[in-house]
């Protein structure tokens, strides 16, 4: 076989495996992704019947499916009642949830999964929690006393095949933009290097 | 080479990085400054490879991307988003690829044999232990197999040098030193002779931290005496008796391939016998592909579904790292995903740990009835 149609086989091997590891296995395997979020407050609010907190987001991927809060539960102690609501832009509620006070760490994030909902980029929503716990001081959630923003994490996912491909691609270029391009050069350059060489 | 990652290459370079900064004693750098360092894990190996990993990390560093030491430094929640990771990936594995083409073209002096330089170099077994889990276990496990090469030329000094090296920079090979010791009997006062040069580079290097309890404290901390002491039958820890007794054949044994099947054997044992890390598997790994080059196919399938267990045994762990953990580089989201662990949590009543322990027993079973058939056959 001529050395040129050897380094083109290779070549068109080496680009299916890249492929296969860019394209083909996150399309498959990673619907769900993380949204917008709020990462960065360190102190804590009390949470009881006299504080409940609102926050709202701009949904930045279409189908919100997961939204997660930072709460504290010191000592484990606390038995008390946690409610979350998620709410539109009009603020019906579009799904509910609670929780005992058993399944809050100290402290840790509290995951609540849904099925995702038909929202758009660019839809607002409200993040509601509050809880029934009478006395003062035995759940906390980590925020901002001043605005009241609270620590949140949002994830959406992809409802079908061609979205979750869409998905991908866009990270995969946003990727592609974000690296040294120096060194994507030199990578590309090399790879040909070594089948050439490999050849000879 | 770069596209896949595991946690081990950065937490080992966080510590080499020092050097660079002018910090002799690792050990009692991080002692004193755990509570401000972002990686709080203390130092768990050699002080050899702290100075040979930390040279190479400064000899390296003008190929680093630019973020490359924000990233070693960022052990928070944006760890793995980092774009340029394939090319910290490509970089860091550098010294790797080397040490293994040096271990193919080590192979291919010994054994002169064209088809073992090309097993070592595409097989997927070395592929993922060099270059997915990016552990530097080729470098000792290299100098050994260098170390072999030499004492099968006669040559002892060099020998039990190169091996002294290996065991500075991880106590393991200590194991392959009685292998060595007497591979030739005729030798033996020659070997008395020179052996001592095997432990010189490991004395040298510690000899400045003996009086550190911090250096203890790493040291002990690392955990391989006590996994090989774990398993026991009426408090007799089962692999040193079988190792003596594999030593006790191997003395004996007249074969020409008597150092391979001792190691094969060792490693047989070993793997159903110790809680290993799947990077261990590289120590004998160079030592054991002449078997399965050389064997009928029956030989090849036992090789086959030994290495298929080895690999469902290691998925079983709870540590997505060592699954999905590996593509981080190509997308951050693949630490989200399912690991077999959770899989069959969420989806069975099954304990994922009790699959695990099972197959880690029949590798056992294995393990003895093949470490007793190839001391038989060779």
């Amino acid at each position: 076989m001529a050395k040129i149609t050897k380094l083109l086989i290779s070549i068109i091997i080496e680009v299916s495996f890249l492929g296969l590891l860019f394209i083909i296995l996150p399309t498959i395997f990673i619907w769900e992704r993380p949204g917008v979020f709020q990462t960065s407050f360190e102190k804590i609010l009390p949470l009881d019947i006299n504080h409940s907190y609102t926050q709202s987001f701009i949904s930045d991927r279409n189908n919100l499916n997961s939204v997660s809060v930072l709460l504290k539960n010191p000592g484990l102690e606390s038995r008390d009642i946690v409610y979350i609501e998620i709410q539109n832009n009009n603020q019906e509620t579009l799904r509910s949830f609670s929780i005992s006070g058993r399944s809050i760490e100290d402290p840790g994030w509290l995951n609540f999964k849904f099925p995702p909902l038909n929202s758009k980029k660019g839809d607002i929503f409200l993040l509601k929690i509050s809880s029934n716990s009478q006395k003062d001081n035995l759940l906390y959630i980590y925020g901002d006393p001043n605005t009241q923003n609270i620590n949140f994490k949002t994830t959406f996912t992809a409802k079908n095949i061609k979205e979750s491909f869409k998905d991908n691609l866009n990270k995969q270029i946003n990727n592609f933009k974000s690296r040294n391009i120096f060194y994507s050069v030199i990578f590309l350059l090399l790879l040909l290097l070594t089948n050439i060489f490999i050849l000879i | 080479m770069p596209f896949f990652y595991h946690p081990d290459i950065k937490s080992q370079l966080f510590h080499m990085q020092y050097l660079s900064h002018g910090v002799l004693n690792i050990y009692d750098f991080v002692d004193k400054n755990k509570s401000n360092l972002p990686y709080t894990n203390i130092y768990v190996y050699l002080p050899f490879t702290y100075y040979f990993f930390g040279s190479v990390d400064f000899i390296l560093s003008p190929l680093y991307p630019n973020d490359l030491y924000q990233w070693l430094n960022d052990w928070g929640e944006a760890q793995n988003n980092y774009p340029n990771m394939i090319f910290f990936m490509l970089v860091l594995k550098i010294p790797y690829l080397v040490f293994d083409l040096l271990t193919g073209y080590i192979l291919y002096k010994i054994y002169k044999n064209k088809k073992i330089l090309y097993f070592w170099l595409f097989n997927p077994i070395s592929i993922y232990l060099i270059y997915i889990l990016g552990n530097f276990d080729i470098i000792p496990a290299f100098l050994t197999l260098l170390s072999f090469y030499f004492i099968k030329n006669n040559k002892q000094f060099w020998s039990y040098l190169t091996i002294g090296f290996a065991i500075a920079l991880k106590m393991y090979p200590i194991m392959f030193l009685p292998f060595l010791f007497f591979y030739d009997k005729k030798n033996i006062f020659k070997n008395t002779k020179y052996a001592v040069f095997s432990l010189i580079p490991l004395i040298l290097t510690i000899l400045p931290f003996l009086k550190q309890k911090s250096f203890y404290d790493s040291f002990f901390g690392s955990g391989l005496t006590q996994k090989i002491l774990e398993y026991k039958i009426s408090g007799l820890p089962i692999f040193p008796v079988l190792f003596i007794l594999i030593l006790i054949v191997y003395y004996f044994s007249k074969s020409k391939y008597k150092f391979e099947t001792a190691i094969l054997q060792t490693f047989l044992i070993f793997i159903g016998l110790v809680n290993f890390h799947p990077q261990w598997i590289m120590w004998f790994f160079p030592f054991i592909i002449i078997f399965f080059i050389n064997s009928k196919i029956k030989n090849k399938i036992f090789f086959i579904i030994f290495f298929a267990l080895i690999f469902a045994y290691i998925i079983l762990f709870n540590d997505n790292y060592l699954t999905w953990g590996h593509l981080i580089p190509i997308d951050s989201n693949f630490i989200n995903l399912t690991s077999p662990y959770q899989l069959i949590n969420l989806k069975t009543s099954i304990n994922p740990s009790t699959i695990q322990k099972n197959i880690h027993n029949l590798l056992l079973l294995l393990g003895i009835i093949g470490s007793y058939y190839y001391g038989k056959n060779n």
